[in-house]
């Protein structure tokens, strides 16, 4: 295999010079003709790359006779006519797709092996930003090392660059790990290294040293870069730590990650997540009155019975079928007119008179009217506290309870208070 | 019957006391926070102190969910002595569907950008199917494990309204009990799930290394503390009042 | 000194513990011999204690309606609270005296003074009481013991305060008697 940069050479290139650049520069070519917009771009609409895509693929089904220029407009058909003319001509410029005459008069078009690698390789940077290809080189260079035609110069080459490789990922991260942190968190899955990576380079690294003793220096370049690597993986992984929040690192793993690991996992894996989490144990409440109103509103097999006695206030029932809001701000309302009794304002004391659970429930019901938005009542407390020795509370600060709208007490609310 | 509160609620005049009790009983048995608005007891920093401290009793400590909402759960350091006790935790046929629902409802939403909010609770169902057909969980299990956890408010099931738009049309999604999570808590169910489905990432590195080095500080602390507490008996009181303010009073 | 904020990471005192220990269970028994945690609510049938949270100033949470705020909810709960008066109408049988700790009464009579309150598909409506009953069982409201087939009251209707139960006990005596001569296990 020749290499093309030959250090004997000296600075004026010649013509073997040139015509090896020229083949250089066709495999960049085809390699990179599916993502070019023109001779001299890259596209600037990911549609046409789909294009180029379909047509690839089209030719992989058509094997050695390849394709006419009808079938391959066939297979774009859902591309407008100019899109598709465009690219083919982008395609053909750059060696992408060829034209062949098996026959005379007969015009075929084949195409380039090198621009289907080309976008297979694009397609898995766009995945995982070159994590998959960095997996690929590390066990294709294991392989390499242990092939008996390997020379100590390739494995220098190989060594070094992926020492370049580690030692430029490491410095994107550290530029994003400085950076903003929601930079942080989009992009640093794909930059970061996984422990196997890290160990795969490592375990490469020793291959080589094993092999080729001379080549320390190299080794030593490759397992700092290694290091500083996955000193900056760390690093990143520390800082989006730190910001962890309740939720939000689980965008670190790709939702492909959690969907495997939630259909493979056993299910002891599964519980072991929520290992050491207490949680309440199931413990609704059944008011008597709730279990009473519950029995009225039922089906009945039986004539309707005599209504019984019903708790002083109106009780919706703890059921879920706890009325809407414009039912509870009515009892609140009815709960209030029933406490002033058509007067403006009256004492909390007076209210008080009943046993303390009474008490305390008609004081919550006067609190909420109190700070209901549309309700006109006031409840103000001052600060002094009085004794009430027999008293069911014992201890009272006085307070007021109050109408906020006194121009306007309608009548017809205060038919509704009436029991 | 409550004489535990007696000491902490004597003081204060009926209508402040009774102000207390409704405060602690909401946040004790709501389904969702309660904003502090509609709680007295709520509203002023030293009643929140008095309603921690009648918490506190049960091992129990006030959650803020938002900015101006409440809710009641258990101490870290009282979950993780309940926890000992196989008696206390979930059976492990719960957990795993539990955690299912987590990922499904939770970790995929977020990580696909479709849950904007940083909360364990969601508006994305896991499918039954999924469950039933794609997981590795014994089909029998299965439905009494749902049961349960619907009975305890650990799932909620969403029906599917009759919508048969395929992707959000019913299943289960994390329940309010979800609410009572402390914070340190919250992380600890990220790091979690975490270290289950991608043992291998950094970010799981990191969680392992830090958990060995706070497990290294707590240990030495503990060893302190016994000095500290054989040469005076003070210290403690500091620390707790540490915790409470860490916990957002 | 509160007992509360003398506990540090290492250790919890024993008495908070049993009170948190009480809740996340949701109503354990114990044998009435040992020794019964401070601050719970014990309810003693006699040979056991079950251990509940104890509320202050004799709150229960429906003080929750009070504020409309909507506790946990509860799928079907006017089944369960229907199912659990049947029950109470079979096992509470000295209405004047307290629910708790009631009589067993045979899990067919409850299902009869159901079906009596209930129409349409009687097999439907026996087959939803079991399930109510698991469930009032699973809860702490009743002991379901499915292989005697007998149901008695639960711990949990110890927390009713008996200033509540004037409605319960009115409703109660004008439910549908129980069927007498069902035994137990039928």
């Amino acid at each position: 295999m020749s290499h093309p940069s030959d250090p004997t050479s000296d600075t004026t290139p010649t013509l073997d010079d040139a015509l090896v650049g020229e083949a250089v520069l066709g495999v960049y070519r085809q390699m990179f003709a599916a993502l070019a917009r023109d001779g001299g771009a890259v596209v600037d609409d990911p549609e046409l790359v789909d294009v180029a895509e379909t047509l690839l693929a089209a030719f992989a089904d058509a094997g050695e006779e390849g394709l006419s220029r009808e079938q391959m407009r066939y297979v774009c058909r859902r591309y407008p006519t100019e899109v598709f003319e465009n690219r083919l001509r982008v395609l053909r410029g750059l060696g992408a797709v060829r034209e062949v005459f098996p026959k005379p008069n007969q015009l075929r078009y084949r195409a380039s092996f090198t621009s289907v690698v080309g976008l297979m390789f694009v397609r898995r940077m766009m995945l995982d930003g070159g994590q998959s290809e960095m997996h690929r080189l590390l066990a294709l260079e294991q392989l390499n090392v242990a092939d008996p035609r390997m020379t100590p110069a390739q494995a220098r080459d190989g060594a070094a660059g992926l020492a370049r490789a580690f030692r430029l990922w490491s410095v994107e991260l550290l530029t994003l790990t400085n950076g903003t942190i929601e930079e942080l968190r989009e992009q640093a899955p794909k930059l970061w290294g996984t422990e196997e990576i890290l160990q795969r380079a490592e375990r490469l690294h020793g291959a080589i040293l094993r092999r080729w003793p001379q080549l320390d220096r190299a080794c030593t370049d490759l397992r700092t870069a290694i290091y500083a690597y996955g000193d900056a993986s760390r690093r990143a992984a520390a800082r989006l730590s730190d910001s962890a929040g309740t939720t939000r690192n689980l965008t670190l793993l790709p939702p492909e990650t959690w969907r495997t690991f939630a259909r493979t996992a056993s299910r002891d894996d599964l519980a072991a997540v929520l290992e050491g989490f207490v949680f309440d144990a199931p413990a609704p409440w059944h008011e008597p009155s709730a279990v009473v109103q519950a029995v009225e509103d039922g089906p009945r097999a039986t004539p309707p019975r005599p209504a019984p006695p019903r708790p002083s206030v109106p009780d919706p029932g703890l059921s879920d079928d706890t009325g809407g809001d414009a039912t509870a701000t009515e009892r609140l309302r009815a709960v209030a007119e029933q406490a002033l009794r058509g007067r403006d304002r009256i004492a909390v004391e007076d209210l008080l008179t009943q046993d303390w659970p009474t008490a305390r429930r008609v004081l919550a019901d006067l609190s909420s009217a109190h700070l209901h938005p549309e309700l006109p009542y006031r409840l103000t407390w001052s600060d002094g506290l009085a004794v009430r020795p027999d008293g069911s509370p014992t201890w009272l600060s006085p307070g007021t309870f109050e109408r906020t709208d006194v121009k306007h007490v309608a009548a017809p609310r205060k038919a509704g208070a009436d029991e | 019957m409550s004489e535990a509160f007696e000491p902490l609620l004597r003081s204060y005049d009926e209508r402040r006391r009774s102000e207390l009790v409704a405060a602690y009983m909401a946040v004790e048995h709501a389904a969702e926070p309660v904003p502090e608005a509609r709680f007295a007891g709520l509203r002023e920093p030293a009643s929140r102190r008095t309603v921690e401290a009648m918490l506190n009793l049960s091992g129990r400590t006030l959650i803020r969910a938002d900015r101006t909402s409440w809710t009641s759960g258990y101490r870290d350091e009282v979950a993780a002595e309940l926890a000992r006790d196989p008696a206390c935790v979930p059976p492990a046929g719960d957990r795993a569907v539990l955690a299912l629902v987590l990922i499904h409802s939770v970790a995929i939403p977020r990580a696909a950008g479709r849950l904007p909010d940083d909360t364990w609770l969601s508006p994305h169902p896991t499918p039954l199917e999924e469950l039933r057909r794609r997981s590795q969980l014994p089909i029998g299990e299965l439905e009494s494990a749902l049961r349960r956890l619907r009975l305890a408010g650990l799932v909620t099931q969403v029906r599917a309204d009759g919508r048969t738009d395929g992707a959000d049309a019913g299943g289960f999604v994390p329940g309010p009990q979800f609410h009572r999570l402390t914070p340190a808590a919250r992380r600890r169910l990220q790091e979690e799930l975490i270290l289950a489905a991608g043992p291998d990432s950094p970010l799981a590195a990191t969680i392992r290394a830090r958990r060995r080095s706070r497990e290294r500080a707590e240990q030495e602390a503990a060893a302190r503390r016994e000095t500290s507490a054989e040469r005076a008996g003070v210290e403690q009181g500091d620390v707790s009042t540490q915790d409470v303010r860490e916990e957002g009073l | 000194m509160s007992k509360a904020s003398a506990e540090s990471k290492a250790d919890v005192d024993p008495g908070v513990l049993a009170r948190a220990r009480a809740r996340v269970l949701g109503g354990a028994s114990q044998a009435v011999t040992e020794p019964t945690p401070p601050g719970v609510v014990a309810a003693s049938d006699g040979e056991r204690v079950w251990l509940l949270s104890a509320w202050p100033d004799g709150a229960t949470p429906a003080l929750l309606e009070e504020y409309d705020t909507a506790p946990m909810p509860l799928d079907r709960s006017g089944q369960a609270r229907r199912v659990l008066a049947a029950a109470l109408r079979c096992c509470w049988t000295r209405l004047d005296d307290a629910p708790w700790p009631g009589e067993a009464a045979p899990v067919q009579a409850v299902l009869e003074v159901y079906g009596g309150m209930s129409r349409g598909d009687a097999e439907l409506a026996r087959r939803w009481a079991t399930g109510e009953l698991r469930r009032l069982s699973d809860t702490g409201w009743l002991l379901l013991d499915e292989a005697a087939g007998v149901v008695r009251p639960g711990p949990r209707v110890a927390l009713w305060p008996d200033d509540s139960l004037g409605p319960l006990r009115d409703l109660l005596r004008r439910l549908p008697e129980p069927p007498q001569g069902v035994i137990a296990g039928e």
